[in-house]
């Protein structure tokens, strides 16, 4: 899948198959609307917007958000049982639309 | 009009005990995954299956619950609430599936130990546990009581 050019990166972004190692703080639940892609009407969703201190081994200043049930369950279950202010985890994202699934593992 | 149906409130029960014994119990493991697709996909399935990506093709094979790799052990894990007899065949299928799998080929040799995850203690279950070569576990989180008996478990 060919990587789409990123200019401002203010967020980091998966890739289909590749492991990402993020480090995670100060997640927070925020509602926004979004153009349903299917629909293309405008529609207000939940998302799970995480705080990126580092992205694989380089310090950024990023947001992560995920609309994702499934993944935002495991992000804070991990972050439920942190032990300092923050959480390390490798996400690796594979799938499409429905059938995009997550691989989450604590650093 | 749309039923609402007789299902309950959704809640996270399996996913969070995964993530949570991944997190005291495989703290210092060398490789630790929750929910990992197993296996690799048959090479007949890119000729069938053509215009999706490779990546999303893996949604066709089976995950396992939990995946904890040791200096001298694969630790293959399931964690099961209700129907623990079902584990038995499912560990023995991803034990199979393991010896394929790309990513862990990386940590081979290494013998792989099936284990059981199961909140309480049954003597049954772990007779046929070590029949088969598979490890039971009892693991019961305070905050699974009140689920248990929501289910209608004595606990």
């Amino acid at each position: 899948m060919p990587v789409e050019p990123v200019i401002l990166a203010n967020y980091v972004k998966l890739i289909p198959g590749a492991r990402k190692r993020l480090v995670l703080t100060d997640p927070v639940i925020e509602e926004v609307t979004i153009k349903d892609p299917k629909t293309n009407k405008p529609k207000i969703i939940r998302r799970l917007r995480w705080t990126v201190l580092e992205e694989d081994g380089v310090a950024v200043t990023k947001y992560f958000t995920t609309p994702s049930e499934k993944l935002a369950q495991m992000l804070m279950a991990i972050w439920d049982k942190r032990t300092t202010d923050r959480i390390c985890v490798y996400i690796t994202e594979f799938g499409t639309d429905l059938a995009k699934e997550y691989e989450v593992s604590p650093c | 009009m749309m039923s609402t149906g007789t299902r309950g409130k959704y809640r996270q029960v399996e996913r969070r005990w995964v993530l949570e014994y991944i997190m005291t119990k495989c703290k210092d493991a060398v490789y630790k995954v929750a929910h990992k697709r197993l296996g690799a996909l048959p090479p007949d399935m890119f000729t069938r299956v053509t215009g999706v990506p490779a990546s999303s093709l893996k949604v066709y094979l089976p995950y396992v619950d939990a995946i904890c790799v040791w200096h001298d052990r694969i630790e293959i894990i399931e964690f099961k609430v209700h129907d623990p007899m079902k584990a038995i065949s499912q560990l023995i299928y991803y034990k199979t599936l393991a010896l394929q799998d790309n990513e862990l080929k990386q940590f081979m040799p290494r013998p792989i130990v099936l284990k059981l995850v199961y909140w309480r203690y049954d003597p049954n279950i772990d007779a046929i546990c070590r029949a088969n070569g598979i490890v039971l576990e009892v693991d019961r989180p305070a905050w699974l009581d009140p689920i248990l008996r929501d289910y209608g478990y004595k606990v």
